[in-house]
């Protein structure tokens, strides 16, 4: 049993390019694969990006690189991360530089500059179209280099021990056998093209080449100069590149039992749909190349060959991939019309019911986890992108918050004296962009301006909340206004937030539209970010800041409830260690060592706990970002749905649920798992405007519930891709971890740790959050459930009372608060300091995630 | 009454969880974290409710907050073996009381 991740990694703003990273974990350990290396100069970022996926720093090992064809920007920068040691690598299977290059001696020997560039550029992608003259003067000097760093390349993975099989080389078909038997694990098989195909290739391109030097040299004869030579020669019909897509690897990875889909389908620039070169050996390998993708289909994800281009993944390639659940697109994020190809989108969409895209060139970095019974991306925003490039396309009108200038990269900021800065991040593709400014007058000479108030407006109890509310008549722009839970009136919030960290993970810009709409809404909000500060605060430091500046609030006026904004990695939670200090020390070992937590969970209660006496004094919420702008603006905005029908699902051995989903408006039975599996349900079962959940939940991973189909067997019960996309409302999960918003439990974590927050794709509770939910109750530790015969045990209690508050109308963040204090009346008399550190655990992790009201 | 022994202890959980096997692997719990936040004792804890219902009844403060003393040998924490996932084992815990009844369950 095996799963892979897939990092379809961000390229910079060149045309075309690809890199993939592929994890995979099996039973022997973990496999790493890279497939190309993006363009030459996407050095630094791609060392970044491992850094994210693999955590620490450079070098980076894997297992096997895969350079699909030998075009510059698909080795790209390989051969200099290789130089720099920033990458080591055990098994290489690379384009024979014979095949891919031409036989060096009879090509460059003696030729003009501009002739012997214009031939490195007419092998590579038509660039020439895209970029101005410059560029292209660049891109030549890169592509007419490269084969000497290529070389350079094979010589330095030799020194370091590494396997290479060239392919494309008929001596090395041993070398190819034993690669591909060294990855069986990872169910490693290459489909082609065969070794006929390849010289047929490399013959090809040979003729062309040698033609390409013949006309250029004719021209220079003529008396053209360097430029005009080259010129002539790009504007030839002798383009060679297409001969070079034809010795792309096409290759599959197989993680699954033969009848699951964990197949992962990789084609370089294959051009399976027309290889624009009418040649009887190259057409018969590319029918029989498209029946090899057909016969293993369908996949949980394929890489649409070729940027996405219409000669590579047409009708003919669509329908040999069949009902495949993912393809990926690789991109620079360019205006590039033809990559992806309008038509490879519109075939996109027609299959939009079984396939779903992502694409590079609009979501940078992304990631498609495949386990042999799901596929997932992430971020969720990634996916089904289908605006076209054009060179007119549209820019987003982003809203700057213009009162509070500050560092966006944790970097000082020093505006000259009498003016304020203004930074605008501009997306990379952009091609306009409208600003909007409205101007105050100035503050007269001799007075004090007037600065705004460390933490939002300080008359805000002057102003009735209803009469500072947006009004999209009056707004000097007619785009719709993003306001914090759609516009309803949710009583005195206090916002917290980091906007500096919380703009790292969601665009600054993005922090900038929340803060508008934080106090367009007549909120307050308390920014802890620190202008100047580039180094990570300690965790306690913030804390206490957050601690101290809401019992300030409290002391002016009241506030209904605390929303923080961000994960733990924005604003850190508390760790809260739940067994109680008057508990013998024999005792305390006895606990921590069989709770999986240590009994130590996170909890955001002591921000909301003013005397510091162990209970919350007022509501509080955590929306977390999930790294994922949209998905944070989603949650925000979160409002109740129009119909309350209830769905549940419990564990069949959890049967004091049944009594509390009684409670719960609508007729919906309670479904039981087992019997009740995963397969048997859609994801229309679970959309509901109250959802309860009491299954059993793993803390690394969240994407998934199980029930017991016998005492302590589990089956998967529940699936994030069997969770609805709207028409969430309330949902109270009585799982284990169900509501971790990061992927560190509070007893791993140490001060100074880094702790990286969830994603969508990652978390259940996440994807209730992301189909509309006001809240997702639940806990960030193992969760202890009542036994049949005694519901009022262990956590029984606090569900019975939480889902009557909801019931009764309360705000969910409010109901928790009720009922944790109904709760804690029963924790002080209980005398058995093991039922004591199980009911204090249950009181401090119980969280809500989500707006809250 | 004396806390149960090994051999007891499985006992009860034949009993009361056919095919339940115990995780004999020994597990050190790490120290808690320095950062960690303590909960209150009980008497504490009961302090602050007494005083934020006398606030909101405005009655007067209960002066009998003080819990009664903690009974250690009221129950038995014991990790269970499960079939997870796939077939993995995984662990799971469960309070039980003296006589075998299961008190909490992990889950």
């Amino acid at each position: 049993m095996a799963s892979a991740r897939i990092h379809l990694l961000d390229i910079g703003t060149k045309p075309y390019g690809d890199c993939l990273v592929l994890r995979f974990e099996t039973d022997d350990g973990p496999v790493s694969v890279i497939v190309d290396g993006g363009h030459s100069s996407d050095r630094k970022e791609l060392v970044d990006q491992f850094g994210d996926i693999f955590g620490g720093a450079p070098p980076f090992d894997f297992d096997l690189m895969i350079i699909s064809h030998g075009h510059l920007d698909h080795i790209g920068a390989l051969p200099q991360l290789i130089k720099d040691n920033d990458i080591r690598v055990k098994h290489a299977l690379i384009p024979d530089p014979d095949m891919t290059f031409g036989p060096a001696a009879d090509i460059d020997a003696g030729l003009p500059d501009e002739v012997a560039q214009a031939v490195a550029v007419l092998r590579e992608e038509p660039v020439h179209e895209l970029l101005d003259s410059a560029a292209v003067e660049a891109f030549a000097l890169d592509a007419i280099s490269t084969r000497t760093r290529y070389n350079q390349m094979i010589e330095n993975l030799e020194q370091h021990g590494c396997k290479i099989a060239l392919f494309g080389n008929s001596a090395a078909s041993d070398a190819q056998t034993e690669l591909v038997d060294s990855f069986a694990k990872v169910g490693f098989k290459l489909l082609g093209p065969s070794q006929s195909a390849l010289d047929r290739t490399a013959s090809l391109l040979f003729d062309a080449q040698n033609d390409a030097i013949a006309a250029g040299i004719a021209l220079v004869d003529e008396g053209l100069d360097g430029l005009e030579t080259f010129d002539g020669l790009l504007d030839a019909e002798s383009r060679a590149g297409n001969l070079v897509n034809a010795q792309s690897v096409v290759c599959m990875f197989d993680i699954a039992a033969p009848h699951a889909l964990g197949r992962i389908l990789l084609g370089g620039d294959y051009q399976f749909e027309d290889l624009d070169r009418n040649d009887d050996i190259l057409e018969a390998e590319r029918l029989r190349l498209l029946g090899e993708v057909r016969e293993h289909a369908p996949y949980a994800f394929a890489k649409l060959s070729h940027h996405g281009s219409e000669n590579a993944s047409g009708a003919d390639f669509f329908d040999a991939i069949g009902e495949t659940k993912v393809v990926g697109i690789c991109s620079g994020k360019t205006d590039d019309p033809n990559h992806p190809d309008p038509e490879t989108i519109q075939l996109l969409e027609g299959h939009s019911g079984t396939t779903s895209w992502v694409r590079t060139d609009r979501s940078g970095h992304v990631k498609v986890s495949v386990t042999p019974s799901k596929t997932f991306v992430s971020p969720l925003s990634a996916k089904n992108i289908s605006e076209p490039n054009t060179s007119d396309a549209v820019t987003p009108i982003v809203e700057m918050v213009a009162p509070e200038p500050r560092s966006t990269a944790h970097e000082p900021v020093s505006p000259p004296a009498g003016s304020d800065t203004i930074r605008f991040e501009i997306p990379a593709r952009a091609s306009s962009m409208t600003v909007h400014f409205d101007l105050a007058p100035a503050t007269p000479t001799g007075t004090t301006p007037e600065r705004p108030a460390p933490f939002g407006p300080p008359s805000r109890p002057e102003i009735p909340i209803s009469d500072r509310r947006p009004d999209a008549d009056t707004s000097p722009s007619s785009a719709p206004i993003f306001q914090i839970g759609a516009g309803r009136k949710l009583g005195h919030l206090l916002f917290v937030t980091d906007t500096a960290r919380l703009g790292d993970n969601i665009g600054p810009n993005v922090v900038a539209t929340i803060v508008n709409a934080v106090k367009g809404g007549g909120y307050d909000i308390c920014d802890v970010s620190r202008e100047g500060v580039t180094t990570p605060r300690p965790a306690d430091e913030i804390r206490e800041e957050i601690r101290a500046h809401i019992e300030n609030r409290l002391n002016e006026y009241p506030v209904s409830q605390v929303v923080i904004v961000g994960g733990y990695d924005v604003v850190p939670a508390h760790q809260i260690d739940a067994i109680a200090p008057e508990t013998p020390e024999e005792t305390k070992r006895e606990l921590r060592e069989n709770d999986p937590d240590d009994f130590i969970v996170w909890s955001d209660d002591p921000y909301v706990d003013v005397d510091r006496e162990g209970l919350p004094d007022l509501p509080i919420s955590r929306v977390p970002d999930g790294h994922d702008a949209l998905f944070t603006l989603t949650v925000l905005q979160a409002e109740p749905t129009n119909t309350p029908v209830r769905q549940g699902i419990r564990n069949q051995f959890r049967p004091f649920v049944e009594p509390i989903f009684d409670l719960l408006p609508g007729k919906a039975q309670l479904r039981v798992s087992g019997p009740t599996a995963s397969t048997d349900l859609r994801s229309t079962d679970l959309q509901g405007g109250r959802v309860y959940l009491l299954l059993h939940g793993m803390h690394n991973d969240a994407r998934i519930f199980y029930g017991e189909r016998e005492p302590l067997k589990l089956v998967e019960a529940v699936s994030l891709d069997l969770i609805p996309t709207d028409g969430i409302d309330i949902a109270v999960l009585g799982c284990c971890w169900g509501a971790l918003p990061a992927s560190t439990i509070a007893a791993d974590w140490r001060p100074g740790q880094r702790l990286a927050g969830r994603v969508p794709d990652q978390s259940i509770a996440f994807g209730l959050l992301a189909a509309g939910a006001r809240a997702v109750i639940g806990c960030t530790g193992a969760h202890y459930s009542p036994p049949q015969a005694n519901p009022e045990a262990a956590s029984g209690p606090l569900h019975r009372t939480l889902w009557r508050g909801i019931n009764d109308d309360k705000s969910p963040a409010q109901a928790l608060f009720d009922a944790k204090w109904d709760y804690a009346d029963s924790v002080v008399k209980l005398t058995d300091p093991k039922a004591l550190a199980i009911a204090y655990k249950t009181l401090s992790q119980f969280t809500c995630l989500g707006l809250g009201c | 009454m004396a806390k149960l022994t090994q051999e007891q202890l499985r006992e009860l959980i034949a009993k009361s969880t056919p095919n339940a096997e115990i995780d004999e692997t020994p597990r050190s719990a790490k120290k808690p974290p320095s950062s960690a936040v303590h909960v209150p004792n009980r008497a504490d804890l009961s302090t602050k409710i007494a005083k934020t219902r006398q606030a909101l009844d405005a009655g007067t403060l209960d002066a009998d907050v003080e819990p009664a003393p903690l009974d250690d040998d009221q129950s038995e924490i014991v990790s269970l073996r499960t079939e997870g996932p796939a077939g993995a084992p995984q662990n799971r815990t469960v309070l039980m009381s003296k006589d075998g009844e299961i008190l909490a369950e992990q889950g």
